[in-house]
């Protein structure tokens, strides 16, 4: 209530007071509402997949498997079942271990708990709920692709 | 302000409400010079950290799946792919320490300082109540999460529960929906935690500062004495 201050009613203490808690307060809440309107409508993500060379026929003859790991550092495995190439995560379904490929059974082996998926990748003995996670493969000119996604 | 009146706009007529009045009411409140202490002031940090929580925590659950096979992976899913997920739930956890402790020290300095005392028992009685809340609330988001320590700590406070002298296996069945950890019992939990206890809790809260409100606060000479060292009591005293 100072008039000298232009007549007005407002003191500059007060003014500053009342501006520094305004800006302050716009600030963290603008930025905690920014924040909360793109947690609750995140963009989704469009997984892209390469085709990467991994290996060719002449080395992963029949019954041969390989592994190999993605930019991400997950491994997979390439198995040449009788020349029905195909590729698997090495992450057992169960709890996250790594499977084996036994060669003279044609199967994959988890040995944590004594799981086993056949060639094709599908549960067929032990715990695991569901078939190993399968990428998609592309043979051409004997080169052997294949579909990873892109980081 | 002068005694002029306003004119009366869209809004005051629409709603008819004296804000001088309600501000007068909100902040205008005089207090003894003691609350000027920071341990005096324990009670309206849980408070704060409680509305806190009600918004972060109805954020999460839009991404949060409470069944036990989704459960962990939809809390990682939170921390790392969602945008501001991690930012959200950190704010979330460290309200819910904040909370559990300032509850906790507030118990303690209301106890030390015999501010219980009559007339004020239904202000203890109301706020023992939001101590066991807000533990119950830490105990049951802890357990959202459901990793092995999540596990293992719904195993130990279900057997504390069970151990109950009469009703102790009707708790523990109450809370686990069954004999064992299982799908019902996450289930349980996250209501338990996202809507049960948070609705008695504001409940309470409402009731504890509407007595503390009518009450008043405690008078104490500590805080006085220390002031008037100072030189900044009000002189009244």
């Amino acid at each position: 209530m100072n008039e000298k201050d232009g007549g007005g009613e407002v003191s500059r203490r007060d003014f500053l007071a009342n501006a520094a808690m305004t800006v302050g307060l716009v600030a963290t809440l603008g930025t905690a509402g920014v924040y909360g309107v793109r947690y609750l409508v995140p963009k989704a993500k469009v997984k892209k997949f390469v085709d990467v060379l991994v290996t060719n026929l002449k080395e992963l003859t029949p019954g041969v498997a390989r592994e190999f790991i993605d930019a991400t550092g997950r491994k997979g495995i390439l198995v040449n079942n009788n020349g029905k190439v195909k590729a698997f995560s090495k992450i057992c379904t169960h709890l996250g271990c790594e499977v084996e490929w036994q060669q003279l059974k044609k199967e994959f082996y988890c040995p944590c708990h004594e799981g086993f998926f056949d060639a094709d990748g599908k549960n067929i003995k032990g715990p695991p709920p569901r078939p190993l996670d399968e990428f998609k493969v592309t043979v051409k000119d004997d080169n052997i692709y294949v579909a990873l996604e892109e980081v | 302000m002068e005694d002029v009146k306003k004119d009366e706009g869209w809004i005051d007529k629409t709603l008819p409400v004296d804000w001088d009045k309600v501000k007068e009411e909100a902040v205008g409140e005089i207090l003894p010079h003691h609350m000027k202490l920071w341990w005096y002031c324990l009670g309206g940090v849980p408070a704060i950290m409680f509305i806190i929580l009600v918004i972060t925590g109805m954020m999460l659950a839009f991404h949060y799946v409470p069944h036990p096979d989704m459960a962990y992976e939809s809390v990682v899913k939170i921390s790392t792919q969602i945008p501001y997920g991690w930012w959200l739930r950190s704010i979330h956890r460290w309200s819910a320490e904040i909370m559990i402790v300032t509850v906790s020290l507030h118990a303690i300095r209301v106890f030390a300082t015999g501010a219980y005392r009559h007339p004020r028992e239904l202000c203890w009685m109301t706020g023992a109540i939001l101590l066991l809340l807000t533990f119950g609330l830490g105990f049951t988001g802890y357990s959202l999460v459901y990793t092995q320590m999540s596990y293992w700590a719904m195993t130990i406070g279900t057997g504390i529960a069970a151990k109950t002298p009469i009703i102790g296996s009707f708790l523990s069945r109450f809370m686990l929906g069954g004999e064992a950890i299982g799908d019902a019992t996450l289930n349980r939990f996250f209501i338990l935690h996202a809507a049960i206890l948070p609705s008695i809790t504001f409940l309470m809260v409402f009731v504890h500062i509407v007595l503390i409100r009518l009450h008043g606060v405690t008078e104490h000479l500590v805080g006085i004495q220390r002031e008037v060292i100072k030189g900044l009591s009000r002189g009244d005293e």
